[in-house]
């Protein structure tokens, strides 16, 4: 007899910090009509009150790993996690969003209120990713950050560049969202349920050694087709490049994270959670597309001039560096097993560094330059504070001691020694010095260059807050890690792992 | 403690250099100076224990999940580098304060050579092998902070990205060598690590470990074929590259070799690629130095000779060899490190670097005349110099071994030092004799703060050149032994006797005055083969970049077009090729072909459905397209009111209403239809359309294969009377069991609906009117 879903006693308390984000962009809708236009700097501290609320709330709920909604929702380790990388990178991007959309950088006017309203909901649904304990949900979590993701990125509705890449965004991401629905149907179909720990269940029960079912496979295919997608693997990655550089500047800092973070969370939540049985045939698939995407976007970044552009490929090598962490999975004991606290650990200091990144260039773009190479020239003598932070940001991006980006690669790189997958650690190795010439590039033009003749000034208190605390996050992230990494560590204990 | 409080000193007094600027004034540099003094002086109280077998470490966690501690070890080795690091430093220290004098960024130098120093410190000290590596990348970046100092020039530039990509790129190697010995050895302490000699040469994985080792050391000390980054970064204000150069950057990869010797050397491989990669180093450093005419760059050069002498003395790796490279370190910090600051001497005195323009100066500059002079001496290797004992040393080492590759290699040897003594003369003695000549400033005497440093360093390669036994047991024996891993007894002394070290070195000098007086017409000669060296690495930096570049270029053709066509059609085809693998490969997924009792009007409508489809796709119109894609939609209601889904039909058939009326709207605005693709592009996107429609066949068909599952008809069938009162099954599925289902469907069409409405309010309100669109 089918079961069906018991609404009589949902444990609500389990769900505060998505409900704070849901209430916050409902507040904001509301304010958007009452208030005056003039006034609607408030929204900004609404929403940073939002998501820091969130963010305060959230960690009452390490250790709990409970569920509610009949399963379908859970507040466990990773969810935890997850909430943190997404509440932090959303609160980062709120203080770099706030005067790029309130100072008319792009043609026409910005609203902002729409504009919070949307972060808040993609960022919701990334969070919903995070706590999915079923594959809708996981779908569910899925669209409603992609969504709102779209229509971010055309947000400059006057500018043709960012309207052309929202379009691809969109379109390909229907079409990615199409292959991955499909891939859950077949699941469904193999096992006959769509929760992820019942998915577990029945696959170890049904799995034997040798060749996996075809239809199993076929399954798995198509997920990690639409995943990839999701986060932007080679070759599903067309349309970041595209998108990262049409959208508004914050919008491509945003974007860069948190949906890449909520694609992250689903594959956690599908292939680890739910197919973990059949782990031994997506661990290698998973470390070739690691190595694919690790090598093209890091070489491909190396010709880009235009900033933003190399930005998008660079999150597309280090998106090749965060598969790897998932290519460990499942060959250590589970207590030790780091392959998903290196995935983990990855996505928050990757937060950091990116949108610090992102950050620069449009405190940049406020001082009337460009995005190309040739605007960061001399930026070190007209504002050495500025320049330092993009060093740094560039420096940890690069993997240099001791920045954040530094202690998530070598991570990633343990794990896989660990694993031993002494292949993907070498590519890792080879990929990031690779990734020295442009991110250098960057730097070398900063502090080499002749600055151009006129330098208007800008006054961007907000944003050069946000810079601050993204330099401190960056420094201090990776100095102090233990915490975090025992953070992340506690995913083990997130739900049992099947293997 | 000390330890920890000695290597992080520098990084915690660095931000505190503004303010000891404001108060120091002019005598900044002296009181900075007292900094890598109080080190120097710590570490010299542990001469005695280290000299009587002690060592010293202390460990703190860190991150320890990360395997990553704060340890620290002191041995002969360390001790020595430690020495030489502080000990210099104390007298750069000074020697900037009056090199950039009143120089506006003064401070900001002073704090990044502090933290330079605190890194330096960091990789000699280091027990754990990733603080090691987190040290080595800080020098990393602090010397290009240092390199980049005060500099906008395109030639600084190239210089700077070049100095940093070989070095990153290095270190990056390094880490995944680090990492997979410490995985191998089960323990990231050097101390544990270096005791497992025997099992890690034996290991299936040493040769990765090692050549990603040596990847890092080479490419930091400025080993052929990575040479070339070396001469560039002399952009650097004079007292960073004397300091880079002398004790410091470059002989961090020569660190890491004598450090790492107990647990990868002494295998064929470690003594074939050092040997060759040492020796090659250490005569085209030579070399080069040779015809150059920038002060600077002649040191820088023949920097990288002597590297190469160090690199092939622990490759070789015997007693002898490495008590030459200890005693040769210790030579070459001493004589470098004067030269680099009298070079500054002279700039600083003259306005000129250039040799060509500088001469007879021993009038105007006496006492930086007498210190160059003993400097170049012990660079020559001419008794009573400390440099002489290293020479000899060093030939020692090269004449104990015989056959024919020891033989050849000791004579490169022989013929790179008759090419330094050259240097020495051209560096040393030629600036202060012969005639005067014009310079761009008159020359005069440096201040004391810019003498000191020279005169200390000389004057102690002349002390111990003298007493040799002052330094013996105290550090040398140490060292070696440290780098062995095994006890040593050592004994040098200025003389050794008759042996074929000292012929050898008579034909050095014999050869090399003779070259030093006849310099003018050899080197243009020199200055023509020098121009070679395009056909070298230098040349394959930019090639190796030109290179990336245009991968980058024709995959950005290939795959980046920005047409949209495009990147559906890498999608499709991946997505296709990717899932054809399971479903025709393993053939076991149409095991149950069933096409039983297929009714006449399901052939009608599926005959309906594909020409309306065919007809969407070849319409020349928007409407027409449109209309046909309708007919898919409802065709498909049409399917499952065929098989008792009613509710969903009905969600289908509004769903479809309201897609055909938006997308009317929305492309009732857009420009005429034009048929853009050609017949090629059409017949290709056809195949693809078709190959993938044909997947999506099989996928279907496939999922027949599935197990029956237990239907829910019966369910409803049993319970819609007892459960929801009533008769009307398809009724109370509806507005009973899946009610909340119903009332999501009805909101999201009721919001579709709205977005119409709110399409066709804009169409009735004067579409041309944008600013009234905006308000609405």
């Amino acid at each position: 007899m089918p079961r069906f879903v018991d609404l009589v006693n949902p444990d609500l308390t389990l769900i505060v910090p998505q409900l704070i984000i849901l209430g916050v962009a409902l507040l904001l809708l509301l304010a958007d009509v009452i208030l005056p236009k003039a006034k609607h700097g408030v929204l900004t501290w609404m929403s940073l009150i939002g998501l820091s609320a969130a963010l305060v709330v959230n960690f009452f709920y390490v250790g709990v790993n409970e569920t509610t909604f009949n399963g379908m929702f859970r507040a466990d380790d990773i969810s935890v996690f997850v909430n943190l990388v997404v509440l932090a990178a959303g609160i980062m991007s709120v203080l770099v969003s706030s005067s790029y959309i309130q100072n008319l950088e792009e043609p026409d006017s910005m609203p902002l209120a729409e504009y919070y309203v949307l972060l808040m909901f993609s960022i919701l649904g990334a969070m919903l990713v995070g706590a999915a304990g079923d594959l809708v949900m996981v779908f569910l979590g899925i669209e409603m950050t992609a969504l709102a993701s779209y229509a971010l990125t055309g947000f400059a509705r006057r500018r043709m560049t960012s309207l052309e890449g929202a379009l691809k965004y969109f379109l390909l991401g229907l079409f990615a969202s199409a292959i991955l629905v499909y891939g859950m149907a077949w699941i469904y179909g193999a096992t006959g349920t769509t929760s992820l720990d019942g998915i577990a269940a029945a696959l170890d029960s049904t799995v034997g050694a040798g060749n996996l079912e075809a239809s199993l496979l076929l399954a798995l295919l198509l997920l990690v087709v639409g995943l990839g997608f999701k986060v932007a693997a080679v070759p599903f990655h067309m349309w970041t490049p595209d998108a990262y550089e049409g959208a508004p500047t914050p919008v491509s800092a945003y974007m860069s994270v948190i949906p890449k973070v909520a694609g992250f969370a689903a594959m956690i939540r599908i292939l680890v959670q739910a197919l973990s049985p059949i782990r031994e045939d997506w661990v290698l698939l998973i470390g070739i597309l690691a190595v694919i995407t690790m090598a093209f976007g890091n070489i491909v970044a190396i010709t880009q001039r235009n900033v933003k552009r190399m930005l998008a490929y660079s999150s597309i090598g280090h998106t090749g560096y965060i598969l790897a962490g998932f290519a460990a999975f499942g060959v250590v004991v589970p207590a030790d097993d780091r392959s998903i606290s290196s995935v983990l650990y990855y996505l928050l200091a990757y937060s950091f560094m990116n949108i610090g990144a992102f950050a620069i260039v449009t405190w940049v773009q406020h001082r009337g330059r460009g995005v190309d190479l040739e605007d960061f020239n001399g930026l070190a003598s007209q504002s050495p504070l500025t320049a330092v932070a993009m060093t740094i940001f560039m420096f940890s991006l690069m993997g240099l001691p001791p920045l954040v980006g530094f202690y998530a690669k070598y991570y990633v790189i343990l794990a896989a020694v660990e694993a031993d997958l002494l292949w993907l650690a070498v590519a890792i190795v080879l990929a990031s010095a690779a990734s020295a010439f442009f991110y250098l590039r960057v730097v070398v033009a900063m502090y080499f260059s002749e600055p151009p003749e006129t330098a208007p000034e800008g006054n961007t208190p907000m944003l050069g807050f946000g810079v601050l605390a993204m330099v401190a996050g960056t420094i201090l992230a990776g100095i102090f890690s233990g915490q975090l990494l025992d953070l992340a560590q506690n995913w083990v204990q997130a739900f049992p792992v099947v293997l | 403690m000390e330890l920890v409080a000695a290597v992080l000193a520098g990084f915690v007094i660095a931000p505190f250099v503004p303010w000891i600027r404001r108060a120091g004034r002019d005598y900044t540099g002296w009181i900075i100076a007292l900094v890598p003094l109080f080190i120097c002086v710590y570490l010299a109280t542990l001469i005695g224990p280290i000299a009587d077998g002690e060592t010293r470490r202390v460990s703190y966690d860190w991150i320890p999940s990360l395997h990553i501690n704060l340890s620290f070890y002191v041995d002969g080795l360390s001790l020595a580098f430690g020495l030489l690091i502080s000990g210099i430093g104390a007298l750069i220290m000074v020697y900037a304060g009056g090199y950039l004098k009143g120089h506006h960024h003064l401070g900001r130098l002073y704090a990044y050579l502090l933290m330079f120093m605190g890194s330096m410190l960091g990789i000699v000290l280091a027990d754990n092998i990733i603080t090691l590596f987190v040290f080595w990348e800080l020098t990393s970046i602090t010397s290009y902070l240092l390199i980049g100092f005060n500099h906008h020039e395109a030639k600084a530039r190239s210089a700077a990205l070049q100095a940093l990509v070989v070095t990153v790129l290095g270190g990056q190697l390094m880490l995944g060598g680090l990492l997979i010995l410490g995985y191998v050895s089960g323990s990231y302490e050097l101390t544990e690590i270096l005791t497992q000699g025997d099992m890690l040469r034996e290991h299936s994985l040493y040769v990765p470990i090692l050549l990603l080792i040596l990847a890092g050391a080479f490419t930091k000390s400025a080993q052929v074929p990575f040479h070339f980054w070396l001469p560039g970064a002399m952009e650097a204000p004079t007292p960073v590259s004397a300091y880079l150069h002398s004790a410091t950057m470059v002989k961090a990869g020569v660190y890491v070799l004598a450090r790492f010797h107990p647990a990868l050397g002494g295998t064929d491989l470690w003594t074939i690629i050092l040997v060759t990669a040492g020796g090659l180093t250490m005569i085209v450093g030579a070399y080069l130095a040779f015809p150059q005419s920038d002060l600077k760059r002649v040191l820088a050069y023949s920097t990288v000779s002597a590297l190469g002498t160090l690199v092939l003395l622990i490759g070789i790796g015997t007693e002898r060899a490495i008590e030459g490279a200890v005693v040769f370190l210790l030579v070459h910090s001493l004589y470098k490190g004067a030269l680099f600051l009298v070079a500054g001497i002279i700039d600083h005195g003259t306005g000129t670097r250039d040799i060509n323009m500088l001469g007879g100066l021993r009038k105007a500059m006496p006492i930086t005349a007498v210190v160059a002079g003993l400097a170049a001496l012990s660079m020559a290797g001419l008794p009573p110099m400390f440099g002489f004992i290293g020479k000899e040393l060093v030939y020692d080492a090269l004449v104990e071994e015989s056959g024919f590759v020891p033989r050849f290699v000791a004579g490169i040897t022989v013929a790179a030092n008759i090419l330094l003594l050259v240097i020495a003369g051209i560096v040393g003695i030629g600036p202060f004799f012969g005639r005067n000549r014009d310079t761009p400033e008159h020359p005069h005497e440096a201040p004391p703060s810019l003498l000191t440093g020279p005169a200390v360093l000389a004057g102690l390669g002349l002390a111990i050149g003298l007493i040799p036994t002052l330094f013996i047991g105290s550090l040398i024996q140490p060292a070696t032994q440290a780098i062995l891993g095994d006890p040593v007894a050592i004994s040098i002394s200025l003389w050794h006797g008759f042996n074929p070290a000292l012929a050898l070195s008579a034909i050095t000098v014999g050869v090399g005055v003779g070259i030093y007086f006849g310099r003018g017409r050899l080197r243009p000669i020199a200055l023509q083969i020098y121009d070679w060296r395009w056909y070298g690495p230098e040349r394959a930096f930019p090639r190796i970049m030109e290179g990336l570049d245009s991968i980058a270029l024709t995959q950005t053709r290939l795959l980046q077009s920005g047409f949209l066509r495009y990147y559906l059609l890498t999608i499709i085809i991946t997505t296709v090729a990717v899932v054809s693998y399971p479903l025709f490969g393993r053939g076991e997924l149409f095991d149950r072909p069933d096409f039983g009792d297929v009714r006449f009007y399901e052939i009608g409508l599926g005959v309906l459905l594909l020409m309306a489809a065919f007809q969407a796709a070849r319409s020349n119109s928007r409407l027409g397209a449109i209309a046909a894609l309708g007919v898919v939609g409802y065709g498909v209601a049409l399917i499952y009111i065929f098989y008792g889904a009613p509710d969903l039909a009905m969600t289908q058939v509004l769903v479809e209403t309201l897609m055909v009326v938006l997308l009317v709207l929305v492309f009732y605005r857009l420009p005429r239809y034009v048929q853009r693709s050609t017949r090629g592009n059409q017949v290709r996107d056809a195949i693809v359309a078709l190959t993938a429609g044909g997947m999506m066949t099989a996928l279907i068909l496939a999922s027949l294969s599935f197990e029956d599952r237990t239907t829910i008809s019966a369910y409803f069938d049993e319970n819609s009377v007892p459960l929801a009162h009533g008769r009307n099954i398809v009724n109370v599925i509806l507005v009973d069991f899946r009610a909340l289902d119903t009332l999501g469907e009805i909101t999201v069409l009721a919001v579709a609906a709205a977005g119409v409405f709110a399409l066709l309010r804009l169409r009735l309100a004067e579409p041309q009117d944008e600013e009234a669109d905006r308000g609405a």
